[in-house]
């Protein structure tokens, strides 16, 4: 008797779990949750045979399925309790930072004697000035989670610093290493701060042959609103957020700044990019291929940077050298670049600047002129 | 379909299990094939039609085989050749069209079909049925409906076990549908389903990780790490899956052969093949081994017969070269078990020849995770200590994948289920209430748990034909 209660106890917790939450399953509205990224297939009996339509649904019930952020949640709950320190590629580091996992591939390490001859080429055609910006887990070693391997970039910087030349290359990684305690990365971002910015302008300003700019680092304000980067949001957990500072004095000498030739604005800061989860995004407001910046220091000087996100806080810095600074994305230009570039200047009437992160770089950059 | 997919868990199984238990007789049978078919379309739906052809085509010829006993050779040839030719083609077909091109010089097109889900399955099943008939073992099945569902039965039409129709004959006349064996089929569904999800997934991570990198720099430490987790994601896989498949079997009134008895405690390869895929196992030493062998056995014939039924057996672990290798290089040793090793090994304390069985096995799975034999060569040579020793990617993941790695290990062997048996008879009041709440406890906790790791985990790799 005892036996046979305690089947049935068996079988109505266990049939209730699945019966209780196939019924919720189907009497929520997934078209409610569905989002562009897991649109419920539709039905159609070519995908059907060709298998198309089960795998699409099978995906769509998974990410559809009711209750999904606490499953998500007890998921991950149950990865820190096992002591997992990487969740979805992300490292949880000391301190609430967060680092991307990142190890080339061996095409990649091939390819970058390839894009370092092409850096070299236009660094040489230009006269230009490169700065490569190093990863986070290259600087915040000690917040790496104990153990955790990352590629060490400081091989291929040398590598640049010694192909490039001296008279060319800036170099950021010693300047921030020697501030690796402080704020110069975010914490839920990849990117590099405002502050990181500030302490690299110097080393930029000797390579560039200008004269220094008085900023200050008591000048730094920070942003109101805490801002959860993309890094966090993948982990799917909570706990960190960032925020973000500028320096004001980089703000006095804009005239306008003008997106894609079409939009034109007076700052060059966006905070509703806070609230998106961008803090990289508040400065150049987030991806434009051109930009043209305008100060109101009317000495005719030129600059174009060709750069990577990594290039957006540090661009302000740049405004009392120049009276217009160009700005263009090469990952989403498809033409000549060179011809698109002498299009503002010359080598001898217009400086350039490189601005990378190194994993962009290795990842992306390619200069192919015709 | 597979098992551990919210579609099947949450669409599909409750469908199902209301339509069986609400339909009378042997309106049972009707909605066991139905939802056999279903289950099997979904994904799988222009090889349902290969399924029914082969149905029906088994079914035809084992009554002709009954009618014709003269000519039952002619038939069992003929249903073995239409048998194992579309086995072979499709998971040898794209070498056997390279071959022939280089042969002839003909340029020919590129083998595009994949292997159908279950098919390596449910050919065994209809290959043991064909040869039990024509052995006279069992009159051919008259009821198209009861070869239907043999051959079908959606618990193990994808991933085994590999039931005889001599032990499902009598079921399928009359599936045992009771309180206790609902109960135990529910469990194990859950045991199977934590198996699958909470480990073979998690494992599978770790052997995904190291064997995504790039070979050259990786370490010995990290090689053998991979290889550990790549045997654990195999076994919990495979067990897994077989577990859902005696539990899903169980619920509907069937009772499916045991398939895997702690494997990696094993003392010999001989010993390993008997506690591994043992339905495999017995279907390769009935059908193929034994015949191939002869009644006398003589040596020659006994060593042919074990490297080719390890040949054969590859089908079952993958395609390609590398998975051929594997297994006749674990047929290689159990025949060297057979005739030379057997009385060796069992001069040695049990630890001695458990260490030789894993130091076999884990150079047999390089074989199988690995995709060409350059690659394999490579990754023996790391495990050999070629390279660097040990790397930060080796302590990482070590530390990362700690608490896996060591709930997988006790989970192959017969820890956790000796205390539950101490506990069940241990006497006292305390250790039988333990038993109980951990029996009640236990297996809905683990089927949330899994539902988390289904709905809520990023990474459902699939190891073997689509499991």
């Amino acid at each position: 008797m005892n036996e046979k209660r305690n089947h049935l106890f068996t079988i109505c917790v266990i049939a209730f779990v699945l019966f209780a939450f196939a019924w919720a399953d189907l009497v929520q509205d997934s078209g409610k949750i569905a989002t562009a990224d897991n649109a419920k297939p539709v039905f159609t009996w070519e995908a059907f045979v060709s298998g198309t339509y089960a795998s699409e649904y099978d995906a769509f019930a998974r990410e559809t399925f009711v209750s999904k952020a606490k499953w998500v949640k007890l998921q991950t709950s149950m990865d820190l309790l096992a002591g997992k320190e990487e969740l979805q590629g992300i490292y949880l580091g000391k301190g609430g930072y967060l680092f991307e996992k990142y190890a080339p591939s061996a095409k990649t390490l091939d390819e970058l004697g390839g894009k370092l001859q092409k850096l070299k080429k236009l660094t040489d055609d230009w006269n230009a000035t490169v700065m490569l910006i190093p990863s986070a887990d290259n600087i915040l070693r000690r917040k790496l989670p104990d153990g955790a391997p990352y590629f060490d970039e400081t091989g291929f910087l040398e590598q640049a610093a010694m192909v490039l030349g001296e008279e060319h290359y800036v170099d950021v990684y010693s300047v921030l290493n020697e501030h690796q305690g402080e704020a110069v990365y975010y914490k839920t971002d990849e990117h590099w701060t405002a502050l990181a910015a500030f302490y690299t302008y110097p080393a930029w300003a000797e390579i560039a042959k200008k004269p220094r700019f008085p900023y200050y680092r008591k000048d730094e304000v920070v942003l109101e609103g805490n801002c959860v980067g993309e890094l966090q949001r993948r982990t799917r957990t909570e706990g960190s957020f960032d925020r973000v500072s500028y320096f004001p004095e980089t703000e006095r000498r804009l005239l306008s700044v003008i997106y894609d030739f079409q939009t034109e604005r007076e700052t060059m800061f966006n905070t509703q990019w806070l609230d998106e989860g961008d803090p990289n995004a508040v400065f150049l407001d987030d991806e434009h291929v051109f930009t043209k910046i305008v100060s109101n220091r009317k000495n005719g000087k030129k600059l174009f940077v060709l750069k990577d996100s990594y290039g957006d806080c540090f661009l302000p810095f740049l405004l009392p050298h120049y009276e217009t600074i160009y700005v263009m994305e090469l990952e989403g230009y498809k033409d000549d670049p060179e011809i698109f570039m002498k299009g503002f200047g010359h080598p001898d009437t217009m400086d350039v600047l490189i601005l990378y992160g190194v994993r962009h770089f290795m990842e992306s950059f390619d200069y192919t002129t015709e | 379909m597979i098992f551990d997919s919210i579609v099947f868990l949450f669409r599909f199984l409750p469908a199902f299990i209301i339509c069986y238990f609400l339909a009378p007789g042997v309106m049972k049978k009707i909605v066991l094939l139905a939802g056999s078919l279903v289950f099997y379309a979904w994904g799988e739906p222009v090889y349902c039609v290969l399924l029914l052809f082969t149905i029906l085509a088994d079914y035809l010829c084992g009554l002709l085989m009954d009618r014709f006993r003269r000519m039952k050779r002619v038939f069992i040839v003929f249903g073995a050749a239409v048998n194992l030719g579309i086995l072979l083609a499709f998971v040898y077909g794209g070498e056997l069209m390279t071959l022939a091109g280089s042969l002839t010089g003909a340029e020919l097109p590129a083998w595009q079909f994949p292997l159908p889900l279950g098919l390596p399955f449910y050919t065994l099943r209809t290959l043991s049925y064909l040869i039990n008939v024509y052995r006279g073992e069992v009159k051919s099945c008259r009821n198209l409906l009861d070869y239907g569902v043999y051959i079908s039965m959606f618990p193990y039409l994808i991933g085994g076990p590999v039931t005889d129709y001599r032990d499902m004959q009598e079921q399928l006349a009359s599936p045992k549908v009771t309180i206790a064996n609902i109960s135990e089929g529910l469990k194990r569904l859950c045991f199977g389903l934590g198996k699958k999800v909470l480990l073979a997934d998690r494992l599978g991570e770790l052997w995904m990780e190291i064997s995504h990198a790039e070979l050259t720099g990786i370490s010995t430490a990290s090689a053998w790490l991979g290889m550990i987790a790549f045997a654990l994601q195999m076994y919990f896989t495979f067990s897994g899956f077989s577990d859902m498949a005696i539990g899903l079997a169980k619920i509907i009134g069937f009772t499916l052969p045991e398939n895997f008895n702690y494997p990696y405690i094993s003392a010999s390869v001989s010993e390993f093949f008997s506690k591994w895929f043992i339905s495999l196992t017995d279907w390769l030493k009935n059908y193929f081994y034994t015949p191939l062998a002869g009644k006398k056995k003589p040596l020659v014939r006994r060593v042919l017969a074990i490297l080719l039924a390890g040949a054969f057996m590859s089908i079952w672990y993958g395609t390609g070269v590398t998975v051929l290798v594997g297994c006749v290089w674990l047929a290689f040793w159990f025949m060297l078990e057979q005739v030379l090793l057997q009385d060796v090994l069992q001069g040695f304390v049990r630890p001695v020849g458990m260490l030789y069985t894993a130091l076999v096995m884990m150079i047999g799975l390089v074989f199988v995770g690995t995709e060409t034999l350059p690659e394999t060569l490579q990754y023996l040579k790391l495990m050999a200590g070629f390279g660097k020793l040990i790397d930060r990617q080796a302590f990482f993941l070590c530390k990362e994948y700690l608490f896996v790695l060591v709930l997988g290990a006790s989970a192959c062997t017969p820890l956790y289920s000796d205390v539950a048996t101490k506990l069940k008879t241990s006497g006292t009041g305390r250790g039988i209430a333990l038993y109980r709440l951990g029996e009640k406890v236990i297996p809905p906790v683990i089927l949330l748990l899994s539902i988390a790791g289904i709905a809520g985990g990023t990474y459902h790799p699939f190891l073997f034909f689509g499991l």
